[in-house]
């Protein structure tokens, strides 16, 4: 007789693509083989995760096309299962994962795009908290801004990209224009992925600007933050960075 | 095995009244918050997955909370996996806590059956082999989860595509074990109770009548699927059509019996338009209203 | 602080100016919950749907046949590719 400990084992391991040996004498085949009813145990996991990933990761889903993707989810879910029963936090390694299957270095946009999607979906869960109000950064003394240090929204996520993820990902939503292309072309983009309020929302940041939030987000005085954009960017004006992120809410608290 | 005789009725706590109405709730789905909260349409109460609130913020913590102003809630958890042979995952249970205390349920349940092995957590409802061992665990856990909640659950019955070698008691026989041992209550879900049935060759009706009505918290009620295995049909508990005329059947049956209780719509895949769901309940409560008053057995269709 | 840094500080000093000057704070309102959800109905994408869930699965994982070695989606609007520099 299994105990249930070794039972259990055994049976994660054949839910998970695994050998049945250990497990199959345990089971009461009842007209059919153990294997298979087994093997409905097998579906729920597979099937189930791999939807799940596509619920967490539609516009990869889109780009590939379902058969596909269910071909590289269901290989990610033997990889990488879960280790908790809250699975909105299920399947964070799927953009670093990508990046390393062969099958899709034709398109390398799609690992970035994928590291989007995750940052929307963090954001959408995390914690809920009061933007910053323009009024209450008006009060700060002006000789002071060089010495800000800010907490950022916690619902705030920085990606960047060598392709326009962006406009990938815009292409990609229900009632997008199904002519609408994209070219690679336009090139890089930084961007960081905000839900100060209900809505998850892009915001496409300069190369300086993207440093300086980073920066920002690492708990760095503004203008140290600022040097370091400058420091990457020669004319880095960081107005429409402040603008933008002010506007949209990206800073939580400040301190001098 | 002296421990294993069922003694439910001399031990358990009976089910406090009435935490949820005794009427027909549905399954709350993203897709329905918006019109549920407009329309406000007349159902019982709501139920939802623990699991999908168990995030720190964001619009579906705001959805549920603004839905708990208008109805009676109920968490049911899929993830705890009380049958694990391992220790229960400390953090999940802090996670439940913190849900319970913010949406004041009437009924926080779970199932029976085990979903972790080696910390790996797989989306999947597991049959337990009914044996000693495995009634201590799931036991023990039932005891820690309502510990940690400081309140009753219920105990759901789950449906199976296997059974065990080295079983030594039915699966009814089972959950009554767990009720005397734990004191939690019983969320008697009828679909899953044929569904096994069905797969494993018993009779629904014996088990329904098994399991005393003063132990059910709560009744399930969903839709199943066919699958053609080796030209032998499996039934899928996949909470995806309507329900079934024969689960429809063994409900007046049960309701008969045990008056009307809180009794859900699951519909989890391929959800319908909400009026669909709120068609579902409408049955369920008129199953109730004809069949549930004890006295008139008699006025029932069928 | 360094020289440097003092040096850069009006540009930082103005560049905040400006912005507070510009800002307006978004309000939190029903219709943004609204547009949130009424795009849910329609499909995916802008907003989540459950992930756990109590059913099983009647679709079928084809194991042997399951490689399907060419993505076949929308990735044919996605055209050039000269790599530029981030
Ligand atoms: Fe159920």
């Amino acid at each position: 007789m299994l105990a249930l400990a070794e039972l259990q084992s055994s049976f994660g391991e054949a839910s998970l693509g695994g050998d049945t040996i250990t497990l199959a004498p345990a089971i009461i085949g009842d007209g059919l083989q153990a294997e298979q009813r087994l093997s409905i145990h097998r579906n729920n996991t597979t099937v189930l995760l791999c939807e799940v990933l596509g619920t967490t990761y539609p516009v990869v889903k889109k780009l590939v096309g379902e058969a596909f993707f269910d071909s590289v989810a269901r290989a990610y879910v033997r990889a990488h299962p879960p280790r908790s029963p809250c699975l909105f936090e299920y399947g964070g390694h799927f953009g670093d994962y990508l990046a390393n299957v062969p099958a899709v270095a034709e398109l390398p946009y799609l690992s970035d795009v994928a590291k989007l999607e995750w940052a929307w979906n963090e954001s959408f869960y995390a914690v809920d908290a009061e933007p910053l109000s323009a009024s209450a950064l008006a009060k700060i003394d002006p000789e002071t801004y060089g010495d800000l240090i800010f907490t950022l929204h916690p619902s705030l996520r920085l990606v960047a990209s060598a392709y326009p993820i962006k406009e990938i990902w815009d292409v990609n939503q229900c009632g997008a224009d199904p002519d609408a292309r994209v070219d690679l072309n336009e090139g890089a983009q930084r961007l960081a992925v905000l839900r100060a309020q209900t809505s998850v929302t892009f915001i496409e940041l300069s190369r300086g600007g993207f440093e300086m939030t980073a920066q920002l987000s690492a708990g760095k005085r503004l203008e140290d933050a600022f040097l370091s954009g400058q420091r990457l960017m020669a004319d880095f004006d960081p107005t429409a960075t402040l603008s933008v992120l002010i506007r949209a809410g990206a800073f939580h608290t400040f301190f001098i | 095995m002296d421990q294993m005789a069922p003694t439910a009725q001399s031990l358990a706590s009976p089910i406090p009244s009435s935490p949820l109405p005794n009427r027909a709730g549905i399954g709350l789905k993203a897709q329905h918050y918006q019109e549920i909260l407009d329309t406000q349409p007349n159902i019982g109460w709501l139920e939802v997955h623990s699991e999908n609130y168990m995030c720190t913020g964001g619009p579906t913590l705001k959805w549920l909370t603004a839905l708990r102003e208008r109805y009676p809630v109920s968490l049911h958890g899929v993830g705890m996996s009380l049958g694990s042979a391992g220790p229960l995952d400390q953090a999940h249970i802090k996670r439940l806590v913190d849900l319970d205390r913010r949406i004041e349920p009437g009924w926080v349940s779970e199932h029976l059956s085990w979903s972790i092995a080696d910390g790996v957590y797989l989306n999947d409802l597991i049959a337990l082999p009914y044996t000693a061992e495995s009634l201590d665990v799931f036991s023990a856990h039932v005891r820690e989860m309502q510990d940690a909640l400081n309140r009753q659950v219920l105990i759901e019955n789950p449906s199976s595509y296997l059974r065990y070698e080295h079983s030594v008691i039915s699966e009814p026989e089972f959950l009554l074990n767990v009720v005397s041992q734990s004191g939690c209550g019983v969320l008697l879900d009828v679909n899953n109770v044929y569904v096994s049935a069905h797969n494993h060759g018993f009779d629904p009706v014996a088990y329904l009548d098994q399991i005393p009505a003063h132990l059910i918290g709560e009744i399930h009620m969903a839709g199943h699927s066919q699958t053609v295995i080796d030209g032998r049909t499996i039934r899928i508990d996949d909470h995806g059509s309507p329900i079934c005329g024969e689960v429809w059947a063994l409900y007046e049956h049960l309701i008969k019996r045990t008056g009307p209780k809180p009794t859900l719509i699951e519909w989890d895949t391929n959800i319908p338009a909400l009026d669909v769901l709120l068609g579902e309940a409408a049955k369920a409560d008129a199953i109730m209203t004809l069949c549930g008053q004890r006295e008139t057995h008699r006025a029932c269709i069928g | 602080m360094s020289v440097k840094s003092l040096a850069k500080a009006p540009l930082l000093a103005a560049a905040m100016t400006v912005a507070l000057s510009a800002a307006a704070m978004q309000d939190v309102s029903a219709a943004d919950m609204e547009k949130c959800y009424g795009i849910a109905k329609a499909g995916h994408n802008d907003c989540k749907t459950e992930t756990s869930s109590c059913a099983g699965t009647a679709k079928m994982d084809h194991e042997a046949s399951a490689f399907v070695a060419v993505p076949v989606g929308t990735c044919a609007k996605i055209a050039g590719g000269t790599l530029k520099p981030m």
